[in-house]
């Protein structure tokens, strides 16, 4: 290989080499405007505990709806009367357990926004290793309406407050 | 005493929910019950109506059990409607928004019938 021709493909080379580490640097630096703490640090953790929220829930209604229908299967139908009484009674109970669908689909839909999320930064960070730098921005701000902040959904254990201090509240 | 046959509007989103109220107010001894499924389905509803108590959730779509609060309570005619808040929202901010807002009773879910009862007697008085 002649001298000039060497030369020329290791200037070739190395303005490739130069290419692909500013590639690499433009992308980094567009993936760092896309990092987002809250997604690891509060949704993903949030959403597990939604997620064992759930079971528990599940769990404790099947529980009390399967006792409430062994008391009425142990029922003695002698005194129709009282028998009356306890069917009415255990079926209140299965009605209040049957709550549990109230809550776990406020709690599923928590978990569904965090998927969203993480579905949204997925796209983000393949824009930016495409190299569509210039669709990216950082998560938008979106205005603040006082009212939404009060929209949390159902507490986790610990946090919240318990019926007992709200009546206090109310006394 | 309370009049039985007052009615009772009751407004959630999940139906589940609803039919639970329902049959817990009526095993309670309430004949006239009607349901609604958000906030403004609410208020034209209260519009046509007088009822003696509204019991409703607050994170419904589009308008909120907090909002159809303060729209009750902004309007001269259904201003003096009891409202109770029966929700998931346990916040303290949330008891206390709702209570400024005016709200005369707060229930958290999931809830007992006895729950229930004891603050339909808070409210509207023994029965």
């Amino acid at each position: 290989m002649a001298p000039d021709e060497a030369s020329a493909r290791v200037r070739k080379l190395t303005q490739e080499c130069v290419d692909i580490v500013r590639t690499i640097l433009v992308a980094r630096r567009e993936m760092g405007k896309l990092h987002d703490p809250s997604l690891r640090e509060v949704h993903l953790p949030r959403a597990s505990e939604e997620i064992g929220a759930i079971l528990a829930l599940t769990e404790s209604a099947t529980n009390d709806i399967m006792l409430a229908a062994e008391d009425m299967m142990s029922i003695d139908f002698k005194n129709p009367e009282l028998a009356a009484e306890i069917v009415n009674d255990q079926c209140m109970k299965i009605f209040e357990a049957c709550s549990f669908q109230d809550i776990t689909g406020q709690r599923i839909s928590s978990v569904l926004k965090t998927l969203q999320l993480v579905e949204k930064k997925i796209e983000e960070l393949e824009g930016a290793w495409s190299g569509a730098s210039s669709s990216i921005r950082a998560s938008e701000e979106v205005p603040v309406d006082p009212d939404a902040a009060l929209l949390n959904g159902p507490a986790l254990d610990g946090e919240g407050i318990q019926q007992d201090d709200i009546d206090r509240l109310f006394a | 005493m309370v009049d039985m046959k007052m009615p009772i509007l009751i407004v959630d989103d999940y139906r589940t929910m609803l039919r639970i109220v329902h049959n817990l107010l009526a095993k309670l001894g309430f004949t006239d019950i009607d349901e609604a499924s958000d906030g403004s389905q609410a208020l034209a509803m209260m519009k046509g109506r007088d009822y003696g108590l509204v019991i409703s959730d607050w994170n419904m779509q589009p308008m909120t059990g907090f909002e159809l609060l303060k729209s009750v309570r902004a309007d001269q005619h259904l201003k003096a409607t009891p409202f109770i808040m029966v929700t998931a929202e346990s916040k303290v901010e949330n008891v206390v928004a709702a209570r400024q807002a005016g709200v005369n009773n707060y229930i958290i879910k999931p809830f007992s019938a006895a729950v229930l009862k004891a603050k339909l007697k808070t409210v509207l008085g023994e029965f």
